[in-house]
């Protein structure tokens, strides 16, 4: 009898055409939002590979002006000069962060576009220019992204319901229902049936395109890891099958349960996640404007006496680096670099407040997601792609802490007054 | 034999079957005549067990259909007034499906052999049934009560919009039936054509069977006639 069912069911399938127009659809989005997710990935690492490789000349010059020394022509002396003075070398030398995207970010964007991947600071006055970054380049944020996660997301459900949504309801309204009540040995043998057919189906759909975004766009990508994603996402859309099947065992309409299903679905795609994300947004507001706004640019306006409040600020909280013996050449240079810090202390714990809103955040969605599969899911593929706030939180807290050794690099030669020399400039701390 | 004892069936506080009794014998075509609402349909579906009587009880071969339905089902062909069957599939398809639900094993051209007997012709068995009108549909509902080898067949209302020309041809299935053994129980609004192709016939009025006819003793004007008596008074 199984069989026989498969056969027809099959042939169902293949022979409505409304489904064959949605399942051609549903490729053809799904190879469009891997091409997007890929093509972003790709705009990503080559922006980063770019930097990187800018990082690295800059790096190359400073040592080559080093090897030169006194070969140099009188301008890349004076460059080379400023160099061996951390105080000024400091304000000159740029280094480029980044979030790096995993190569199986592809599939789900997630948080990549909404927060900046990469950023350009200087070892002092980090957060004016961390923000400032932000808060200038707001194009994408929000905008939502059409990538394989979508597909799994929103539109499998959707196709699950139009296979579905007449699953029982069809036979009651043909007559087969009563029909076979009477005449089959086992009418809801035949509905099981049926059931195991879709099931079977939607598990060779989701491998199908699976294998599609393996073998075309991530051949390099962990098994483990793609099959942990395709695991998740066949639980998912049998939690739909079952939503499905629910629905059809109230016994109303085709038109009733169709109805009923796309009410479920922006319930569980819109109204929950995004009532949730409201309530967060209101709990846990994240304003990075705050930081914009309190951490201004170092502003000192020439008197000696301010130069020397500064400092006296400054060594009562940095003691170790308390020099008796400044000289009034280097006295701006050293008030400006603790102005700088003084102000990135304070952009420090505003900070950590914001990545500590952010987790609770995150932490409260995470919550309310086990009431909603697709909140769950969407989680889940934040969590394995490694594209979600907590990711960006992390990035965040490597910046600060790179941006305190950068400091410490320079703020050790700079208030002790040495020179910086080419072995000192080779341990110089990097991004990893 | 069909045996429906002393029936009632409420339906939310209403009568719809009061107290209905009577008998159809081995090969007879019983039809039941009525207004809507007379109970025709809720007595076809006590008999074919989906709905189980208040008081009273639907017999089939000595079997309560309420309690012991299983042990007769094998024996019992329902046909609902709207069949659609499944429209994507052919006749052979939507026949080879459903035998194959009742656990019937036939070849292409066993089945194809059924729904000649139950009178479609050859050219339509591969065309869907998305195609078929319901005359058509009906026949391959026959053609499975055939493949089932089913004893007692119950239609609902099966000529209810027929064209003419179907309505004669479905008159011609039913006798054919009736010559090979097949008991029929069905329920129709055509007075003429149940005189045809019944051997009895039962007047419903309200849950009340009236009275059961046997047609060779009627002509038609006397047939309607009482017919249209009782449902005036």
């Amino acid at each position: 009898m199984f069989t026989t069912i498969l056969k027809y069911e099959l042939k169902y399938f293949l022979r409505n055409k409304i489904i064959s127009v949605l399942f051609a659809v549903l490729i053809a989005i799904t190879f469009y939002a891997l091409y997007n997710g890929s093509t972003f990935y790709k705009k990503q690492t080559s922006v980063i590979e770019k930097l990187k490789v800018k990082d690295s000349t800059a790096f190359q010059t400073i040592i080559q002006n080093f090897k030169a020394g006194d070969t140099l022509t009188a301008d890349a002396k004076w460059k080379y000069k400023n160099l061996q003075r951390a105080s000024w070398a400091i304000f000159d030398n740029r280094f480029n962060v980044f979030w790096q995207p995993k190569p199986i970010s592809v599939i789900n964007i997630g948080n990549r576009d909404v927060y900046p991947y990469y950023q350009e600071i200087m070892p002092v006055s980090l957060y004016m220019r961390l923000f400032k970054n932000e808060i200038s380049n707001p194009n994408s944020l929000l905008i939502g992204n059409i990538d394989f996660s979508y597909v799994i997301l929103f539109l499998m459900p959707l196709f699950i319901i139009s296979l579905l949504f007449n699953f029982i309801s069809e036979n009651k309204e043909k007559g087969i229902q009563s029909f076979l009540e009477t005449n089959a040995t086992s009418f809801s043998n035949y509905l099981y049936c049926r059931l195991a057919f879709y099931i079977l189906i939607i598990v060779a759909i989701l491998l199908l395109l699976f294998s599609m975004a393996y073998f075309l766009f991530f051949k390099d990508v962990s098994g483990i890891l793609f099959l942990k994603i395709f695991i998740y996402s066949i639980f998912y859309s049998l939690f739909w099958i079952v939503i499905c099947f629910g629905v059809n065992k109230l016994n109303k309409t085709s038109v009733f349960n169709i109805s009923f299903l796309i009410s479920l679905w922006l319930c569980f795609s819109i109204l929950i996640p995004s009532v949730a994300n409201q309530v967060a947004a209101y709990k846990y507001p994240i304003n990075t404007e705050e930081i914009s706004k309190n951490i201004r640019r170092v502003q000192l306006n020439g008197d000696n006496k301010e130069y020397s409040n500064v400092l006296k600020k400054f060594y009562s909280k940095y003691p170790q680096y308390y020099n008796n013996d400044t000289s009034e050449t280097t006295l701006f240079s050293l008030a400006y670099l603790a102005q700088g810090q003084l102000s990135d202390l304070e952009g420090d714990s505003l900070l950590n407040g914001i990545c500590e809103k952010m987790l609770l955040k995150q932490k409260f969605l995470k919550r309310i997601s086990y009431l909603d599969p697709c909140m769950y899911l969407q989680n889940k593929y934040a969590d394995l792609t490694e594209t979600n706030l907590i990711d960006y939180v992390d990035y965040l807290k490597r910046l600060q802490r790179f941006n305190k050794e950068l400091k410490l690099f320079y703020f050790k030669k700079a208030f002790t007054d040495d020179k910086m020399d080419l072995t000192y400039y080779q341990k110089m701390p990097k991004w990893k | 034999m069909l045996e429906a004892i002393s029936i009632v069936k409420d339906y939310k506080g209403q009568k719809a079957l009061n107290y209905v009794s009577f008998k159809v014998n081995l090969g007879e075509v019983f039809c039941l005549v009525g207004a809507n609402g007379a109970g025709k349909s809720t007595l076809i579906k006590l008999f074919t067990g989906q709905l189980t009587p208040t008081t009273g009880s639907a017999n089939i071969d000595g079997y309560s259909v309420a309690g012991d339905f299983n042990a007769v089902k094998h024996k019992v062909a329902y046909i609902p007034e709207n069949l659609m069957l499944y429209g994507h599939l052919n006749a052979i398809e939507n026949l080879d499906l459903f035998c194959s639900v009742s656990n019937l094993k036939y070849t292409t051209n066993e089945l194809s052999l059924f729904l000649r007997q139950a009178g479609l012709n050859e050219v339509h068995y591969s065309k869907r049934l998305e195609n078929y009108s319901k005359g058509m549909r009906q026949k391959v509902g026959i053609a499975y009560a055939l493949a089932k080898k089913a004893e007692y067949l119950f239609l609902d209302e099966p000529t209810s919009g027929l064209d003419p020309k179907s309505i004669i041809e479905f008159s011609e299935i039913i006798k054919q039936l009736s010559k090979t053994g097949i008991t029929i129980l069905m329920t129709s609004h055509d007075l003429h054509r149940s005189i045809n192709d019944a051997d009895k016939i039962g007047i419903m009025k309200d849950g009340n069977l009236l009275e059961v006819i046997e047609t060779d003793d009627y002509t038609h004007s006397e047939l309607e006639e009482k017919y249209m008596n009782y449902m005036i008074n």
